[in-house]
């Protein structure tokens, strides 16, 4: 009976041995983030068996600190949870639309025993907890001079830093996403500038200055110019009735918002309006416009055609020439050159027959029999006198 | 009677030299014009391509298959020109080549639909090539002795001058007319053929077929066997056209990969777009250059023309091998030089590499022989650039490809010296057509005329 027991205790205790308490391996780091920016917290558990995650609010000071526990949805969607269970636990918090509201404390707290939800048990400390603060901080000002470039040849660009107390360890300037090599800083100083010489549509675009901060700030500045409108075959081909197709692309900054096409004939100009008939088909993007002219003829659709984008700055355009091919052009340099082919065959034909008009029957076959040859041009076979001499 | 054997060689070798004699220049003439417009216009279809692509909406790769096609048809159909060409008249043959050459060009130009390319462009005018190229050579060769070399390499010199025309010309031709009068006006082009064809003399009897049964209606073996006999099928058997057809068709794998991965080399080794380019251009005007050279030097007949192709090949191969040395030290001189002479040695083989086939096979054998050859060396040439592509795609670089390119050209070197009577210092005389029945023949015609001859010598009267 007592063995019963002992092994029974020794099994039990086997057996609760294999379980392990829950323990972070990945506690959520702490961080600082402007308005409206978005943060993200993770955490991962072990344990056995698979440990539970959740993520509070913790508010106010000890002892009267306020805890709200944060669920997928909360804050009116603004903050979503994430988390798997496979093998360990992670979750991932993630908050968009930060407010100053949100600024506090977070808590990641795990537990994989059994009753950890039961209110009626004792309270014991089941969980355990690790947790980060996230700040939120208003976007320091940024001053900048100019806020806007409209239509100047040359802009000096600058952005001066105020209001902040962060430490900056250097700065930037980034042109339409990429780095404006020639402008990386190291100096802490809250005032950066960017020259730009000779403003062309390749140098127009949204300019941003980056301070390094923790976190990172940064304005932009709108360097608009007029649109550079541009084709890249200035001198198009069609065949008759089949359709002719021609492009117009913009480059620049802002990119047009209207385009029009516009056909011109011995410098009078008639637009061309999509829809009208079938012959016309425009279709544009801000980037590019595309005009097809469908059954080509040869008597009316010969001519310059005219491409105009517009922006908020003005007006720019460029000249396509139209020429359409008539179906039968090759032909006649093809017979001329058929007919080239039979005179020289029939030169060389008749040059033939009048140079060696008897020697269409000379039989100059080495293997066989030279005797067999009765043409009277057989002077040179001696092997015929020789046999009849014989 | 002893007289008859060595009186006909001669007579045959006046012929084939003596009232030729003035007329075979104008026929280097017709092989330099044919074959521009058959290899030259090959080369330098790529404007075409760049507009069939954009019109039928379909990839590279299937419009490529147009040129594959063209070029397989080409040397697959050799024999069949060869053999068409001992059966019937070599001038028909040629002259028909050309016409199918041109209206495989003139459907094309009225194509709705990728296959059409195919069947025409490819199937028609390669059908076409085939009964233009071969025949055309072997004439030239047959015709031509003393200056056999110079005239095919001047022959074949044509491929890479044209191509200097061509490209820009085709340009201009599809901007003017679109691609489809452009092709029909190549059509035209193509049909010049057909008088470089007339040129050729009419053939003055068939090649005599082995049998002269009176049976009327010949049995299918006796078929085979006259198809046999004109396509020269026998000469598989013999050991020196086999060692021959094997050491070309190893020369094949290798000795035109050059030309389609230099630039990508010298682009990978560092070199710009225009360098690079220009390397490859270098490389074409030596080619040119040691065509003709080659040709001229060797009919000067100082040395046995098999040693010197030998020798042409081994260095073209040596300077394959060369080639990603000198371009991996990064020495853009070291690259032109090796280029320029690989560009001249590949010239100097290819003037030679046909004028070699006689003396192999014998004159009479030469376009069947001629015909075969471009069958067999065809298969090298689909092995070899998707070899080296392969070597490329799995090394990353074209170090490999251009080692292994060389690689066989050695070993087709090397294969050439296994010939009969390779070392010897001079050439060992050509085999002549030697059948039972021609000895048998000649021997009868003998006997009838001995017994005939009294009342001939009356008949006759005059001699």
């Amino acid at each position: 009976m007592k063995l019963l027991w002992a092994v029974s205790a020794l099994l039990l205790c086997c057996w609760r041995a294999s379980a392990s308490t829950a323990g972070f391996t990945k506690s959520p780091l702490s961080q600082m983030k402007l308005i409206n920016d978005s943060a993200e917290l993770h955490c991962e558990v072990i344990g056995n068996p698979i440990p539970e995650v959740q993520w509070w609010f913790v508010e106010g000071e000890e002892p009267n600190e306020k805890f709200t526990q944060l669920f997928d949805g909360a804050r009116d969607g603004r903050v979503q949870v994430n988390a798997t269970y496979i093998a360990h636990a992670t979750s991932a918090i993630h908050l968009i639309s930060l407010t100053l509201d949100d600024s506090g404390t977070y808590e990641c707290r795990a537990s994989n025993d059994p009753d950890r939800n039961e209110l009626k048990k004792t309270p014991k400390i089941k969980w355990i907890r690790s947790q980060a603060n996230v700040i939120v901080i208003e976007t320091p000002n940024i001053i900048t001079e100019p806020s806007e470039v409209v239509n100047q040849t040359s802009a000096v660009l600058s952005c001066n830093l105020t209001e902040s107390s962060l430490p900056i360890k250097g700065s930037h300037w980034m042109h339409n996403g990429k780095l404006v090599d020639s402008s990386m800083s190291t100096d802490a100083t809250p005032y950066t500038t960017l020259r730009l010489d000779k403003i062309t549509h390749s140098s127009s675009g949204k300019y941003e200055c980056v301070f390094m901060t923790d976190p990172e700030v940064k304005q932009t500045i709108e360097v608009k110019t007029l649109p550079h409108v541009s084709t890249h075959k200035h001198s198009e081909h069609g065949n008759e009735n089949d359709k002719g197709v021609m492009v117009c692309d913009s480059h620049g900054y802002p990119l047009p918002t209207d385009w029009t096409w516009v056909k011109e004939v011995d410098g009078i100009q008639t637009p061309i309006i999509n829809g009208t008939s079938d012959k016309y088909e425009i279709k544009s993007t801000p980037n590019k416009t595309t005009l097809t002219i469908n059954d080509l003829s040869i008597n009316t659709d010969i001519g310059d055609y005219i491409c105009f984008g517009t922006n908020e700055l003005g007006t720019s355009h460029d000249k396509i020439h139209l020429r359409v091919r008539s179906r039968l052009a090759a032909l006649w340099p093809f017979l001329g050159i058929v007919a080239e082919v039979i005179i020289l065959v029939a030169i060389i034909f008749i040059y033939e027959k009048r140079r060696k008009p008897d020697e269409v029957t000379d039989d100059d076959d080495s293997g066989a029999a030279p005797l067999k040859s009765n043409s009277n041009a057989n002077h040179k076979d001696k092997n015929v006198r020789q046999r009849n001499s014989n | 009677m002893t007289n008859h054997k060595p009186e006909a060689k001669s007579r045959s070798d006046e012929a084939a030299e003596g009232p030729d004699g003035g007329w075979s220049w104008p026929l280097v003439g017709a092989l330099f014009v044919s074959t521009s417009l058959v290899f030259g216009l090959m080369r330098s279809l790529g404007v075409f391509f760049v507009e069939f692509v954009q019109y039928f909406e379909e990839s590279a790769q299937a419009i490529s298959w147009i040129s594959s096609t063209g070029l397989a048809a080409q040397q697959f159909f050799s024999p069949l020109g060869a053999a068409l060409c001992n059966a019937y008249d070599t001038r028909v043959v040629v002259m028909t080549g050309g016409f199918l050459a041109g209206l495989g060009f003139i459907l094309a130009s009225q194509a709705t639909c990728l296959v059409h390319l195919y069947l025409s462009m490819g199937l028609i005018s390669g059908l076409g090539w085939g009964l233009v190229f071969t025949p055309m050579v072997a004439t030239v060769v047959a015709n031509i002795t003393r200056r056999r070399a110079l005239a095919l390499g001047l022959g074949f010199s044509s491929i890479g001058i044209v191509s200097f025309i061509f490209n820009p010309l085709f340009q201009f031709l599809v901007e003017t007319y679109a691609w489809r009068g452009a092709l029909l006006i190549l059509g035209g082009l193509s049909l010049n053929i057909v008088p470089c064809g007339a040129l050729i003399r009419p053939q003055r009897r068939p090649k005599a077929p082995e049998k002269v049964d009176s049976e009327s209606r010949p049995s299918c073996a006796e078929v085979l066997q006259r198809v046999a006999s004109y396509v020269e099928l026998p000469l598989l058997m013999e050991r020196p056209y086999l060692t021959y057809t094997s050491a070309v068709t190893l020369l094949n794998v290798g000795y035109f990969v050059p030309y389609f991965h230099l630039v990508a080399h010298s682009r990978q080794a560092g070199f710009s777009d225009y360098q690079s380019a220009f390397v490859m251009s270098a490389a074409g005007a030596t080619d040119i250059l040691g065509r003709v050279a080659s040709g001229w030097f060797s009919d000067l007949g100082k040395f046995r023309l098999l040693h010197l192709l030998t020798l042409w090949t081994g260095l073209a191969g040596v300077f394959i091998m060369l080639l990603p040395v000198s371009s991996v030290f990064g020495s853009y001189a070291a690259l032109m030089v090796i280029s320029l002479l690989y560009g001249f040695c590949s010239g100097a083989m290819t003037s030679l590499v046909f004028a070699v086939v006689p003396m192999i096979v014998g004159v009479e054998r030469v376009m069947g022989a001629l015909g075969l050859l471009q069958l067999i060396e065809s298969g090298a040439g689909l092995l070899g650039t998707p070899l080296s592509g392969l070597l490329k795609d799995v090394t990353g670089n074209y170090i490999a490809s251009f080692m292994v390119a060389g690689g066989f050209v050695v070993l087709g070197t090397l294969t050439m010296t296994t010939l009969p009577h390779y070392f010897s210092c001079t050439d060992p005389p050509s085999p002549r057509r030697r059948s039972h029945d021609d000895n048998d023949k000649s021997l009868h015609f003998e006997l009838e005329q001995i017994s005939r001859s009294p009342s001939d010598a009356g008949h006759r009267g005059v001699q």
